[in-house]
């Protein structure tokens, strides 16, 4: 067999192949991260705010742009498209064509000097065509990597930008490269491209300048779009009173070629709506949508908000077309409700495009000989929902199926693990590991070194940077000081290193930009000079002194003076802090054997590393057992036996049946837990945790059920008709029942796509029988909606029915169900042999017991609640322990598979690395000081706090392996007992005394 | 500059480019002599006495700024360059194409001048910019979008729906 190569592609910058390539390059392997455009981050970028929790996408998104931009074990491969790919799984040899930048990406510090003085302008693709940009240009402002790109086709070449960089990184004759790179598997995260609704005429979009789609609503809404978050109309800038959100544009629609439902655009239409009235407060926006689909975790409660609190009004309709009065660029939106044509006007017009496959999907598919399915996407099956038809390559994201952020992101980690395992054998061979020299102890006099930026023009421009040298010189302790045209180039790094030997420099200062993007790289270079890298300070004279004080140069002099006295001050006190090193024992402990926590164990020992897998029934499978056909006409029931026998014939993965978990010890790398079964109790020790423990069906208390035996659930149906022992000839099936109600708010996800399945089959097994669904909104999302339409086709009864009207099922000498049909606006009465209740999933029962075991929070609705609803969907704020599937929240087989995949692959990150290395910045507790009140204990969100008996009093304790630095508990502290690192009281406040202090001027 | 002065209305009789040669002192008496019989049968200017035609003078700063800005300074400074020696790349640049970027230049540059001017005056909405500039609403729009980056302008307050924009130092 050849050798495997232990480095994988990943075909996408966006949030997908971003955390793919994290996983990965966490996990031992080196990562190739390939984006056609300069940058990476996708989509993500150019959004606003994000639902449920209406996070700024740019702040939630930026650590992982920097992340990945500094990973040791990232290459970032942009402005690149792949040419052609060769080999087979495990071993491909893959050329790409990197394209001329012709800006040297060692040289550009991304000062944006060039881009002022560009006298050529594009459209900013961006900002979607709503504001220009320069030909020598960065997508945004916070762009990974930093590195300006000259657009070829608008640059005039008249040479400009080559005469004003000081940095002398440009460019002009280079030219493409061929680039050819040897990986043994490949991701796929190209993402998608938004709807051009210019093809559907009726709505008007670029012949009526307010009719926009919602990712140019997206950039209106966003502070840093034209518009700078104020929403104003593109005709004539005022401020709109009523915007209209037009759902479905291309979605849902087979004229427009797209039958299937695009999954995302209800919610971001919600967000829109609520953001829109949150920065023009009065605005009143109406959304007209054919079935409101929030079926993710805590949408619904989203979607009751937007109504209630924030005025979103909602028009179940649909719209037949749009017009506008030309004097002044006012629209109209005619529309049928219960068959009634209505007509209303509106300032703005957001139509919600759908999600088209990439538009090089098929130049793709060809390169890499993998299929594409009958809409474009990538084709894959709900089984192996991240591997595409070709061995090696793996798929994630908006690709294989329209989807939003955190599944996107949770498919990512899966489809890394399944790239992992693939190559397992090669893990560690190709990355590199950074050896610093020894610390040098520091002892005696403070001697700092202050190295001061001119960022090219952009402090030099204003602040007189010389004059500062000349003046933190004078300042106490202070050794030696310089400035630097750019502190951060490559040459001042070496520079900073010699500087630090030649004057025995033991603190150094750099007033420069911000730490945001710079202090890794500074704290790296003390590092290799011998320090250690907590003696450094930063002060930032650029984003909070040039560039806010652009007109005052003399005070913004001054005042950089003042930032670089301050950081001087606490740099005299900063002390060297050590990084705590944790042993990992390579075990994982997963709770749960149904197909999520089968998945997931076998995705962790396949790569190599022992599991536990504890189930609290005698058999594994779950609720997997109960399911007994698929909408997609696979054998659930082969595939849980394929499954079980996997697990059960592989050694590294042991089996505790019958057993529950009682109590667990520890932390990140080193838990302890005690198992209990009738037999005995186990201990054991593991470096992880998985929570798989999957969710139950609502058992009905309405609609007769449990009175009259011909009233049943989906899975019972499901079970006797896959038994025959039933063959009904007129069903009524009524949804959200124990779902989208009082008592349990959310929606249930599934029960759609299962009524419809269930329809289905009973067509088939009678094809006579009448079925009549009675529901609130079909959320048949995705390609799932093709089921939808041929139910509809195949003769099935859709009625809908509000929650002031909900149906009525009665017996009296046979079952009858009376229900409002809103269409023909009459009572509409069905005798039925059986009713079948779509019940809601409820989390399982033991998960409160569980989340107090160990210590990790629960949602409203009893599911588990993980560390960040977008971005980190698998893992808790607690470190080392992962969640996924039905205890995350409801969810079809096929995502379940995908989180399974992905908590594995989290997992590995952890289990791949003999030791951890945790931040220096932590917390210590002055024992002395401790009066043992406990409050730090309850504040502490990552449980890095435990109280420890010393001389018969307890004490706060500090986990250090657990401390994320946060300094909460230092705050919180009555007795002043609690310190963070590199933040103690005497560094603060000699840190603002000097801010304070007179200084004679 | 012509092209600038028409943009401006400004009526191109009272102008006049021409090339003489400094040991030519008879051809510059007759251009002079001919220029200022032309601008005399012209009458008045419109500029001219205490009350000049505040449009027309607006107009004409406008194009002032704009010629002496560095977008088209750069762009007449580099004509000779891209059109005959070739750019930084090798490539030879045609007149027409030239011209047709130059004169895109020349357009927004003049556009924003004005409306830079005009806010100098009097902060202003969108709206009545659009009155008093007599150009599109939506234009005038993605012009202050565009100045507002350059940091030219800034919104000063929100009257009713309009935000109100206000002109500022240039750097």
């Amino acid at each position: 067999m050849m050798k495997k190569i232990g480095a994988v592609m990943v075909v996408g910058g966006g949030i997908a192949g971003i955390q793919a390539s994290l996983d990965l390059a966490d996990s031992g392997f080196l990562v190739y991260l390939l984006e056609k455009l300069p940058s990476i981050g996708g989509t993500m970028t150019q959004l606003d705010k994000t639902f449920p929790t209406n996070d700024c996408a740019m702040c939630i998104l930026a650590p992982k742009l920097v992340g990945a931009g500094r990973h040791p074990n990232i290459k970032l491969v942009t402005y690149t498209e792949l040419k052609k790919v060769e080999g087979e799984e495990g071993r491909f040899s893959v050329t790409l064509n990197k394209r001329a930048r012709h800006v040297d990406p060692d040289k550009c510090t991304g000062c944006g000097v060039c881009a002022q003085r560009c006298p050529a302008l594009a459209i900013d693709e961006y900002n979607v065509g709503l504001s220009e940009r320069q030909a020598i240009f960065i997508r945004y402002p916070q762009a990974v990597p930093l590195v300006f790109t000259i657009d070829r086709e608008k640059c005039l070449g008249c040479g400009i930008c080559g005469e004003v960089c000081k940095a002398k990184a440009i460019r002009y004759d280079e030219e493409d490269t061929e680039l050819k790179l040897d990986v043994g598997s490949i991701i796929l995260a190209p993402g998608f491209e938004p709807f051009n609704p210019s093809a559907l005429s009726e709505y008007g979009y670029g012949r009526y300048p307010n009719v926009v789609t919602s990712l140019e609503f997206e950039r209106i809404l966003s502070a840093t779009g034209p518009y700078r978050g104020t929403v104003l109309r593109p005709s004539d800038g005022e401020m709109p009173q009523k915007v209209a959100f037009i759902q479905c544009v291309g979605s849902r629609d087979e004229r427009a070629g797209n039958p299937y439902c695009s999954s995302v655009c209800c919610m971001y239409a919600i967000k829109e709506a609520v953001i829109a009235e949150e920065h023009n407060p009065g605005l009143e926006p109406t959304i007209f949508y054919m079935d409101l689909r929030a079926f993710g975790k805590e949408f619904e409660d989203y979607y009751n908000r937007a109504k209630e609190e924030h005025g979103v009004r909602f028009i179940h309709c649909r719209v037949s077309h749009t017009d506008e009065e030309p004097d002044t660029n006012d629209l109209y939106v005619t529309y049928v409700e219960e068959n009634e044509v209505k007509r209303e006007k509106f300032d703005i017009v957001v139509l919600s495009v759908a999600m088209k496959p990439p538009t090089d999907a098929g130049k793709l598919a060809d390169l890499l000989g993998f299929e594409l399915n009958e809409y474009g996407f990538c084709r894959t099956d709900l089984f192996t929902s991240i591997e595409t038809t070709r061995p090696g390559i793996y798929v994630c994201g908006a690709f294989s199926s329209p989807k939003d952020i955190p599944d996107s992101v949770a498919q990512a980690s899966g489809a890394a693990s399944r790239a992992a395992k693939a190559i397992a054998s090669e893990r560690g061979s190709l990355i590199t590991s950074v050896e610093y020299p020894a610390e040098k102890p520091i002892s005696g006099e403070v001697r700092i070194g202050v190295f001061i930026c001119h960022c090219g023009i952009n402090i030099g421009g204003v602040v007189d940077v010389p004059t500062v040298v000349e003046y933190a010189k004078g300042l106490p302790n202070v050794v030696y000081a310089e400035h630097n045209l750019y502190t951060c180039s490559q040459d001042t790094q070496e520079r900073i290193k010699e500087k630090v030997l030649e004057h025995g420099l033991n603190r150094v200062v750099v007033a420069s930009c911000t730490p945001r993007t710079h202090e890794p790289l500074f704290r790296a270079t003390l590092q290799e000079a011998g320090l250690n890298p907590y003696l450094f300070e930063m002060a930032n004279i650029r984003d909070q002194c040039s560039w806010v004080h652009m007109h005052e140069p003399e005070e913004a002099t001054e005042k950089a003076e003042d930032l670089v006295r301050m950081a001087v001050a606490k740099a005299s006190l900063i002390q060297p802090l050590k990084k705590p090193k944790i042993d990992v024992t390579p075990v994982a402990l997963v709770i749960g054997g149904g197909l999520s926590g089968m998945t997931a164990a076998l995705e962790i020992a396949e790569q190599g590393y022992e599991v536990h897998l504890v189930e609290k029934e005698k058999e594994l499978g779950g609720n997997l057992l109960k399911i007994r056909y698929l909408l997609d006409g696979s054998d659930p029931k082969k595939r849980l036996k394929d499954l079980i026998a996997k697990i059960e014939g592989n050694e590294k993965i042991k089996v505790h049946l019958g057993t529950r978990v009682e109590e667990t010890q520890g932390y990140v790398g080193n838990f302890e837990t005690t198992l209990l079964s009738e037999a005995r109790e186990e201990i054991v020790r593991h470096g992880v945790i998985i929570i798989a423990t999957g969710g139950a069906e609502y058992r009905p208390t309405e609609y007769l059920y449990g009175i009259d035996d011909n009233v049943m659930t989906q899975l019972e149906l499901e079970e006797k008709l896959a038994d025959g022992r039933i063959k009904p000839n007129n069903v009524v099936m009524i949804q959200c029942v124990g779902s989208r109600c009082e008592e349990h708010p959310n929606c249930s996800r599934i029960c759609c796509s299962d009524a419809v399945k269930n329809a289905l089959k009973i067509k088939e097994v009678n094809p006579e029988a009448e079925v009549f669904v009675l529901y609130k909104d079909m959320r048949t999302y995705g390609f799932k909606e093709s089921y939808y339409r041929e139910a509809a086709e195949r003769g099935i009864v859709f009625i809908r029915y509000e929650d002031d009207k909900k149906p009525l099922v009665t017996n009296n000498g046979g079952l009858k169900v009376t229900v409002f049909d809103p269409v023909i606006k009459e009572e509409i009465i069905i005798e039925p042999d059986i009713v079948v209740l779509s019940a809601g999933v409820l989390p399982a029962p033991d998960n409160p017991r569980l989340a107090g075991l160990l210590k990790v929070p629960l949602s409203k609705d009893g599911f588990f609640l993980e560390a960040h609803m977008k971005l980190r969907p698998l893992d808790f704020a607690t470190d080392g322990i992962f969640l996924c599937g039905l205890a995350h929240g409801p969810k079809p087989v096929d995502e379940c598979i995908s989180q399974a995949c992905g908590a594995a692959a989290r997992a590995v990150t952890i289990l791949s690395r003999p030791t951890l290395e945790m931040e220096g910045t932590i917390a210590h507790v002055d024992e002395d000081l401790c009066s043992g009140c406990r409050m730090c204990e309850k504040i502490c969100e990552f449980g890095a706090i435990e109280m420890v008996e010393s001389e018969g009093k307890k004490r706060s304790h500090i986990i250090e392996e657990l401390c994320k630095g946060c300094g909460v508990c230092g705050s919180t502290c009555p007795s002043g007992a609690i310190t963070l690192g590199g933040f103690t009281d005497g560094q603060i406040i000699s840190q603002v005394r000097a801010g304070l202090m007179e200084v004679g001027r | 500059l012509r092209d600038l002065a028409k943009k401006a209305e400004f009526d191109l009789r009272r102008m006049r480019f021409d090339y003489v040669s400094a040991s030519n002192v008879q051809r510059f008496d007759k251009i002079v002599i001919e220029f200022i019989d032309q601008v005399k049968a012209l009458g008045p200017s419109p500029l001219s006495g205490n009350k000049p035609e505040p449009n027309l003078l607006l107009n004409l700063r406008a194009a002032k700024a704009a010629a002496e800005g560095f977008r088209l300074r750069v762009l007449a400074g580099k004509e000779e360059q891209l059109v005959s020696k070739g750019n930084v790349y090798g490539e030879r640049s045609t007149l027409e194409k030239f011209d047709e970027v130059m004169a895109e230049a020349v357009d927004s540059e003049y556009a924003r001048h004005r409306i830079r001017l005009a806010l100098l005056e009097k902060s202003m909405s969108v709206l009545e910019l659009s009155e008093k500039l007599d150009m599109e609403p939506r234009r005038i729009l993605e012009h202050l979008v565009a100045m507002r980056l350059l940091g030219w302008v800034d919104t000063q307050e929100i009257r009713g729906r309009s935000p109100i924009y206000r002109a500022l130092e240039v750097p």
